[in-house]
């Protein structure tokens, strides 16, 4: 079980881990003092190690994207603080810059935010920006289409000209410059068609695979989140709601459901069948489980 | 840092102020700011003072929202009011330095200067915070109706004005979001010199433009999808119809403008 929130007594230890963030108490309201005050995020505490793969869950306005842009600086917190490797993000302006390299943050619709005159230049914006040398920039602009599939035949077309998925993928790689030890994804399979969804996410993995980078996937999507994230946090209105392995999460139905959320197709069917009176374990989140459990009932064993 | 911009942000309500018609509040905005022009002293700058302030009192529209909008204008009201002190050669003068010379004529005159454009902005604001975009356009559109005859596109006017105003939050809200994208990637809009800040501005800008671009793409397509071929032979859903209080208002816009003519005339 990784139950991590509220655990400052441990924070001591902790801190010889690398690259861990940490969040106490944060509180962001937004608007403070004026007729349209709002709290987004009410009294967070959470901890993030090194090369976990975490999907963030939550309806629409429960805070998510509002806590993410605090995990790279993006917004400073009401009160509470957020801290990376211990460190409090917002404790100087140059830690605070500095940390965005650290933590890449894509944001939902990615593309809208390409402006250069050709890709190339475009992935290379990241990592211009952290004064490195050209030939470390090539590097690594290279390195970051090769993990999310773009070519480098169309390097030096406009990124205007590209297909939705293409842009998508080169705002991706812009991030993935950077090579940032925590990478946050909002939504990044918004408006894509199942293909694209698929092969983003399989981008991301490779991305974990290749690097040990910690990520954080923001997603209403249950089906996508469930299947590859390995912890996840659920908010609602603002707060945490549940945070564990998707088999912990997905066994809460009701509760989800109460919240807003759907379960994953495939959990919904299992729990059916419970219903019915056919033993399949409570918390199938993909197809796979509930296949191999149905045909244990059966007697067989897995066949193929 | 952008949210901060209120500009054309319409405040629901359901006051005396936000139902009068839109065409009477254009009205009596342009009488009240050519009353500010004409009013001389402080018994005219009060009396104008005091009905906007109670205006507003009627809107329930929070004053600090109101002087919030002012804001971004800081820097020109106190530029021109600054200017005011020095250019005026009247007075008893308080000092001098280079060619610049301050007397206590002037600074009277900046202080009323101070005082107009301020509360010329306000009484605008009073009428963007509210009337819906919709209703100042159709306001404006009917008032404008008689220069039709001077084949004047009154209506394609009107309808580029409402599709501006609409677009004003939206965009405000891109360029919010496109700033932060570019700031997870390490731009930097706030420090550097002014070259390196104008510079640091085109990730912003392309993008806008872009969108910008595309968005008017997309309204055109919806707006002949629903058949929308200008004004000719166009009706309306809501038709704008004047009330009681309308004409009191008027008329008082009327008796306004008289009585601040008339204390001008002797000098207050």
């Amino acid at each position: 079980m990784l139950l991590k929130t509220s655990g400052f007594e441990l924070s001591g230890e902790k801190e010889l881990k690398m690259s861990t963030i940490r969040t106490e108490a944060l509180t962001h309201i937004y608007s403070t003092s004026t007729p349209f005050e709002s709290v987004a995020i009410n009294n967070i505490n959470i901890e993030i190690d090194q090369g976990e793969f975490v999907g963030l869950i939550g309806h629409t306005g429960s805070g998510k994207s509002t806590f993410v842009q605090h995990l790279n600086g993006l917004l400073a917190p009401t009160s509470g603080k957020v801290c990376f490797d211990g460190r409090d993000v917002n404790s100087s302006k140059a830690f605070r810059h500095d940390i965005r390299f650290k933590v890449g943050l894509v944001f939902q619709y990615p593309e809208y935010q390409l402006f250069e005159e050709n890709v190339y230049k475009d992935i290379a914006f990241g990592p211009r920006n952290m004064k490195l040398s050209t030939v470390e920039i090539d590097e690594r602009v290279r390195e970051a289409a090769g993990f999310v599939g773009v070519p480098e035949s169309i390097f030096d077309k406009s990124p205007f000209e590209l297909s939705g998925g293409q842009k998508r993928r080169v705002a991706i790689a812009g991030v993935i410059a950077m090579r940032p030890k925590i990478l946050i994804l909002d939504e990044p399979t918004a408006g894509l068609d199942p293909e694209g969804c698929a092969a983003i996410l399989n981008n991301i993995c490779r991305y974990r695979e290749a690097t040990g980078a910690t990520i954080i996937l923001v997603s209403h999507s249950m089906e996508d989140v469930a299947r590859i994230a390995e912890r996840l946090v659920v908010f609602d209105r603002g707060t945490i709601a549940m945070d564990g392995t998707p088999a912990d999460v997905f066994s809460r139905a009701e509760e989800l459901r109460r919240i807003g959320l759907d379960i994953p197709a495939v959990t919904d069917i299992a729990l059916h069948l419970r219903e019915l009176g056919v033993d399949v374990p409570e918390c199938c989140y993909c197809v796979e489980q509930l296949h191999d459990a149905i045909l244990k009932l059966k007697g067989g064993a897995a066949p193929c | 840092m952008l949210k901060d911009v209120t500009l054309g942000q319409y405040f629901p309500g359901d006051t005396l102020i936000h139902r009068l018609d839109p065409r009477t509040k254009i009205l009596f905005v342009t009488v009240y700011i050519i009353a500010l022009f004409v009013a001389k002293t402080w018994v005219s700058y009060g009396s104008l003072l005091l009905i906007l302030l109670i205006a507003i009192a009627i809107s329930k529209i929070p004053l600090a929202s109101m002087l919030r909008g002012l804001k971004p204008l800081t820097i020109i009201i106190i530029f021109t009011a600054v200017i005011n002190i020095f250019y005026n050669g009247e007075g008893r003068q308080l000092f001098s330095f280079w060619i610049f010379t301050a007397t206590d004529a002037g600074l009277i005159k900046a202080g009323y200067m101070l005082l107009r454009i301020t509360m010329l902005i306000l009484s605008t604001f009073l009428v963007t915070y509210t009337t819906t975009p919709m209703a100042l356009t159709d306001g404006l559109e009917l008032l404008l109706n008689p220069l039709k005859k001077l084949k004047v596109p009154v209506h394609e006017f009107s309808m580029m004005m409402s599709i501006a105003l609409r677009f004003i939050p939206t965009l405000i809200e891109e360029a919010d979001k496109i700033m932060n994208a570019q700031k997870a990637r390490g731009a930097d809009f706030e420090t550097g010199k002014l070259t390196d800040r104008a510079k640091a501005l085109l990730p912003l800008l392309i993008p806008l433009f872009v969108s910008s671009f595309r968005r008017a793409d997309e309204l055109a397509t919806a707006m002949e999808a629903r058949c929308y071929h200008g004004g000719e032979g166009r009706t309306r859903m809501k038709k704008l119809r004047l009330a009681a209080a309308d004409g009191i208002v008027m008329s008082f816009s009327v008796f306004l403008l008289a009585a601040i003519i008339t204390l001008a005339r002797f000098g207050l």
